[in-house]
């Protein structure tokens, strides 16, 4: 072979190696951001929530689950968000799959009530509705595992909410009142539910501030917010309604 | 001579024990694919080469085949052919950089080592120009994901119905249960011959089966004229069960359009143009193929308290408790609940 046809053959290999590598890098890169771009991204209705299927335990899962959510604690709240009146945020990892619940719990020190969280699936989001100023006013959707209703759960599900209400400000205050530091005391403060357009309680929080945890059970899962208003909002993506 | 033939029994032996190392590999290929694929009860959208009827070869079913399981068995043959490709060509390298280590000079065997690795490498050089190529022009086409484009997921289900949910079951043609149509299991005995089977205001269903002997299914009497209610409301339920369940909420799909689908497609007319009563309140009254609604959901009353139920991003379904929910909720929202009885709609369409 002539030195002519080494070059020839090395040239057309290395800009074939070349493009293969172009072609082979730019779509992943596309796919990664395209993941992103959707964990970011408004829900204009609750995505199609989580199956009991995802395995738990997955440190990567809890990880990526604890960046989703400093994120949603981080980022200025949108133009879009203000007009919806809420964003509504699935957990999904790096393949795109839902995080497990359990790996969500793990991640934010969040505690479900067991008793309830044997009616529910994987599937949840965490939402916020645009407060005073740049406040973010939080609250969580825990989906019901709809083969698990029977009849007369309508009525039992409030007596396990009536149970968790004793605990439901330690065990979901990192997600409720992310910025807030409370202490020993402040978790443990004596609240008191009250029946109203929906369940709520005032709290105190630190530095003598009120705030509230208010809560419903929807036909298919249950919403607890830190105001009412906020629960108003997000009704009506996560009840039946007529189509427009 | 004798070296040529011990170079080609070495070829044969090769490429024998290629195609076996070849086929182990596509077996537990196959086999980690079916393992990770999703389990029965998820949304039908496969990744290829899973699904119950799958037979981890590279046509992945045996007798609920469909195109799809064609097309997966292309992408398979490509898959397990792109396989051997890699294989042999490394194997051939290393066997013939390894005859040319040990050819002591001898310019046939170089020469035929030269011959080997040039038309494994032109080879593989064609495999990877038209890859290029075809990977370019997706790409000029527009195609995103171009990186994986010999993978493509499609429904390998047949058009069967969905599975129907745990609670409650339709019952079939065959199993006529009175509980299905809401009727009443009464004590009725031949000496009793003579007295009335059902209570005032109920008429005997000799076809609904109760679940003793001695016993008879007595339902609500709506009128003489309308015997075929009960298998009417199967018929809508059935609709219901095999059409509208399952499908993903969204654009035209929703509460309106599923449960108007189950009327219309049982041959009763759009609940659009149906005149609505307000429920008097009575529960007893509201019967399975009622449809109801209140001001911002309409719902079809099933068997034994469920109704149809339509989740936000999710799919259409049952919700087992329904018809308490929504009672609850109407009252909540303070709307009042109106409600088209089924019987009356097949009374007035007779």
């Amino acid at each position: 072979m002539s030195l002519k046809k080494i070059f020839i053959v090395t040239g057309i290999v290395v800009a074939l190696a070349f493009l293969a590598i172009v072609f082979f890098i730019s779509p992943q890169k596309e796919k990664i951001v395209l993941q992103e771009q959707n964990e970011n991204q408004e829900n204009a209705m609750p995505a199609a929530l989580p199956s009991e299927t995802e395995s738990s335990g997955n440190l990567e899962n809890v990880e990526k689950a604890r960046k989703i959510f400093e994120n949603i604690s981080r980022e200025t709240v949108s133009d879009k968000t203000k007009k919806e009146g809420s964003k509504r945020i699935d957990f999904k990892n790096q393949k795109g799959s839902p995080i497990p619940l359990s790996d969500f719990e793990k991640a934010l020190g969040v505690e479900v009530y067991p008793k309830l969280r044997e009616y529910l699936s994987n599937g949840y989001q965490v939402f916020y509705c645009p407060g005073m100023g740049e406040k973010k006013e939080l609250g969580v959707f825990l989906q019901y595992n709809m083969e698990k209703i029977y009849v007369g759960f309508t009525y039992e599900v409030l007596e396990m909410m009536t149970g968790w209400e004793n605990t439901i400000l330690p065990n979901l205050h990192t997600v409720l009142f992310p910025g807030i530091d409370f202490s020993e005391d402040n978790l443990n403060q004596k609240i008191e539910f009250r029946d109203g357009k929906y369940r709520y309680a005032e709290i105190y929080l630190p530095g003598g501030d009120k705030g509230s945890i208010n809560y419903d059970a929807i036909e298919y899962g249950i919403i607890v917010a830190v105001s009412p208003s906020c629960l108003d909002k997000v009704h009506p993506y996560y009840e039946s309604v007529e189509s427009n | 001579m004798k070296k040529a033939s011990y170079f080609q029994s070495i070829i044969i032996f090769a490429i024998v024990l290629l195609t076996i190392v070849c086929f182990l590999q596509s077996g537990f290929f196959a086999e980690a694919v079916t393992e990770s694929s999703a389990p029965a009860g998820n949304p039908q959208t496969h990744e290829p080469a899973s699904g119950d009827d799958s037979t981890g070869g590279l046509v992945p079913c045996n007798n609920k085949c469909t195109l799809c399981h064609f097309l997966i068995g292309l992408q398979n043959i490509f898959k397990y052919l792109m396989g051997l490709l890699f294989v042999a060509t490394m194997f051939f390298v290393t066997v013939n950089g390894t005859l040319m280590m040990v050819s002591l000079g001898s310019k046939k065997i170089v020469g035929q080592v030269k011959t080997a690795l040039g038309l494994c490498l032109k080879g593989f050089l064609l495999f990877f120009i038209c890859w290029v190529i075809i990977t370019g022009i997706l790409k000029t086409l527009g195609y995103k994901q171009i990186g994986n484009w010999w993978q493509f997921e499609c429904d390998t289900t047949q058009a069967e119905p969905p599975p129907a949910p745990p609670t409650p079951p339709a019952p079939t043609p065959t199993e006529k249960k009175c509980n299905s149509i809401g009727g009443i299991c009464r004590i009725w005995h031949p000496t009793m011959e003579g007295q009335t089977k059902c209570e005032d205001g109920e008429q005997p269903r000799e076809d609904y089966k109760c679940p003793n002997s001695g016993e008879i299914c007595c339902t609500e009497k709506i009128n003489g004229e309308c015997a075929d209610v009960a298998a009417m409301t199967q018929k809508v339920i059935n609709n219901y069960m095999t059409t509208q369940f399952g499908l993903p909420y969204g654009g035209n799909v929703h509460c309106w359009s599923t449960t108007n689908a189950a009327y219309t497609l049982s041959g009763l007319p759009s609940i659009g143009n149906l005149r609505w009563k307000p429920w008097d309140g009575d529960r007893s009254s509201i019967q399975p193929g009622d449809v109801m609604q209140t001001s911002r959901h309409t719902f079809l009353v099933l068997y034994n308290g469920a109704t149809s139920s339509a989740i936000p991003g999710g799919l259409i379904g049952v919700n087992p408790d329904g018809l308490t929910y929504n009672i609850k909720r109407a009252q909540r929202e303070g709307t009042p609940l109106r409600i088209i009885h089924i019987a009356d709609v097949v009374c007035t369409n007779k």
